[in-house]
């Protein structure tokens, strides 16, 4: 009968489902670009094959590029290398230049030899990798090269001094893909901290131990800090939670829209409908039946818009996505729509159309009979 | 023991304030209806018929007085037990029939055994049975607005019987038709008393239909003048 009921304003009951569909694809849109980003987070942390991540104490953060802003002495680490279980640290001064031809360029300052470690899975396209003889040279990601129109011998100034470029790397789609590595030293040098670094993977020999490990770490540094890679994913999934507590708040105006659209609707709809509801009472229906009948037709109405939300959500982070990509050449960044969201997308539909039925279908199962019969 | 009167009224009385003025539009009534009784109410507009109907059927609830419904006292039942009461005892057809425009006929007639929680199948065989017996099986798909409104009061009365009610009231079932069509509902009325002994009180203004009934009260200024 909720059906029915609603197909009989067919206009109104489109424009009102068209309303949620906007507040809930906007909603799972906007949502889509932290779920996106935590997923990313997710295999680029798994991509380090690093089983801790130090920082300073307190200043613990996500172990991607640009993420990682206060340094610490080189020889804290030293001090923790000859640790139990330790197979391999590999520290790295990050710095961001500007004032290139491209966007910004984030350059990690790694020793040369520790590359691999750092990226395993990188490939050449061009050129060469780091050598530990190398002082100013510069080896750029695929996305870097490209986005800067960078080639291969090119000499780039960067802060002051000129570095070339050794190699460049062939597409990784990840987020290491838009930046360049240089040695540490000369990183350390350009950017005035000489002897500083400001993050360090450590790989394990037992990769089970890595909790233990980390306290040990802890315990042998007051100054740094120690993060495992599954505390790094729960303490970004943190982050991402703020940002989808704020992108959750942004969109509640259009939510609250949504609930507006659909009380509207139901008002209307009940005030039209006074006489048959003092019938369908007449004839034995009770308050709660009433109630029942009107919350399940608002419910109706935003279920289906949350359904249809959904797929609007979806087209726009493929929106965003090719956004993304075109203004910051990068792919790494992908929005996604995942199951957990579209649950929530049609759940906060389901919400609104619950919420949004509750005061008209009140207002409908108290009609007096009565008067309802005689209403014109 | 006997059994109890189908209705009964014991000083029923229903008062409005209108602009601060008290109007008693039913006015201290006592009634006896028994079960297989043809009643008919008759007055001049706003007598008091319909207030007396609706009281009757529980739609309204009395300012002093009681009724009793096969013997059981309205004014004691809650809010609940008094939708089952209309639900299950009682069968209203009303004079603008008040068919949902959505349902079709057959939903309309289905829609107090879905209430009263029949089983599906039960409940399609027993509306297609009530409306073979008021003659359109074969217009059971049509909504009301593809009937003529003669055909619509007939799916309003097999509506009203749909759970089998003892009591069927009727306010102005013909008010709206013509003098051929209301003989029709009227002839139908008084197969539904004389054939399957429902208890019938039938307000209207209309001296023939009234006339159809075995006995009939006369209502003025709320008060029963013939009884």
């Amino acid at each position: 009968m909720a059906a029915k009921n609603l197909g009989r304003r067919r206009t109104r009951t489109i424009l009102t489902t068209l309303g949620v569909t906007l507040a809930v694809a906007f909603t799972v849109g906007l949502l889509s670009l932290s779920e996106g980003i935590l997923a990313t987070i997710q295999v680029e942390v798994g991509k380090f094959g690093a089983d801790i991540f130090i920082y300073k104490k307190g200043m613990e953060t996500v172990p991607l590029p640009g993420m990682v802003t206060y340094s610490f002495p080189e020889e804290d680490i030293n001090q923790i290398s000859s640790l139990k279980n330790i197979q391999v640290i590999v520290p790295a001064l990050e710095t961001i230049v500007l004032g290139l031809n491209g966007p910004p360029l984030i350059v990690e300052g790694i020793p040369p030899s520790s590359f691999h470690d750092l990226r395993p899975y990188a490939l050449l396209d061009q050129g060469r990798f780091l050598y530990n003889n190398d002082t100013y040279s510069l080896l750029l990601g695929h996305g870097a090269a490209k986005s800067g129109n960078i080639t291969l011998g090119a000499t780039l100034n960067l802060m002051g001094r000129e570095f070339k470029v050794v190699g460049i790397l062939a597409p990784s789609g990840d987020v290491f893909d838009s930046v360049g590595f240089a040695p540490l030293e000369a990183v350390q040098v350009t950017s005035g901290q000489e002897g500083k670094v400001n993050w360090a993977i450590v790989k394990l020999y037992d990769h089970s131990q890595a909790k233990q490990t980390a306290a040990l770490i802890q315990n042998a540094s007051q100054d740094l800090s120690a993060v495992t890679a599954s505390e790094a994913v729960t303490f970004a999934s943190t982050l991402i939670g703020i940002a989808r507590a704020i992108h959750l708040s942004v969109s509640s105006v259009s939510l609250l829209i949504g609930v507006l659209f659909v009380f509207a609707t139901m008002l209307i709809s009940v005030s039209e409908r006074v006489r048959e509801i003092g019938t369908l009472r007449a004839i034995g229906a009770s308050r709660r039946y009433i109630f029942e009948m009107i919350v399940a037709e608002s419910s109706l109405i935003s279920t289906v818009g949350g359904i249809l939300g959904c797929f609007g959500g979806y087209l726009i982070s493929l929106a965003m996505n090719s956004l993304i990509q075109s203004a910051l050449d990068v792919t790494f960044i992908q929005t996604a729509v995942t199951p957990g969201l579209v649950a929530i997308g049609v759940g906060i539909a389901v919400g609104i159309g619950v919420l949004s039925g509750l005061y008209p279908a009140w207002r409908a199962s108290k009609l007096n009979i009565v008067e309802a019969l005689r209403y014109e | 023991m006997s059994r109890a009167a189908a209705i009964t009224t014991e000083g029923l009385t229903r008062t409005y304030v209108v602009g601060g003025k008290e109007i008693r539009a039913v006015d201290g009534v006592d009634l006896v209806v028994e079960h297989g009784e043809f009643v008919s109410i008759m007055g001049p507009s706003g007598s008091g018929k319909s207030t007396l109907l609706h009281l009757i059927g529980c739609i309204d609830r009395q300012t002093s007085g009681r009724i009793m419904i096969e013997g059981v006292d309205t004014l004691k039942l809650p809010e609940r037990q008094l939708d089952e009461l209309r639900l299950r005892n009682i069968g209203f057809v009303f004079q603008t029939f008040n068919l949902l425009p959505t349902l079709t006929a057959f939903e309309n007639v289905s829609l107090p055994l879905e209430l009263a929680g029949v089983d599906r199948k039960e409940s399609s065989a027993r509306a297609l049975d009530l409306l073979s017996m008021v003659g359109l099986r074969d217009r059971s798909e049509h909504i009301p607005a593809k009937l003529s409104v003669g055909e619509r009061q007939r799916v309003g009365i097999a509506r009203a019987l749909a759970n089998d009610p003892s009591i069927v009231l009727a306010d102005e079932p013909t008010g709206n038709l013509d003098s051929t069509t209301a003989n029709g509902i009227v002839q139908i009325i008084k197969r539904l008393n004389e054939e399957a002994g429902k208890t019938i009180v039938l307000v209207t203004h209309n001296a023939e239909v009234g006339g159809s009934a075995k006995r009939t009260l006369r209502l003025k200024d709320g008060k029963l003048t013939t009884y």
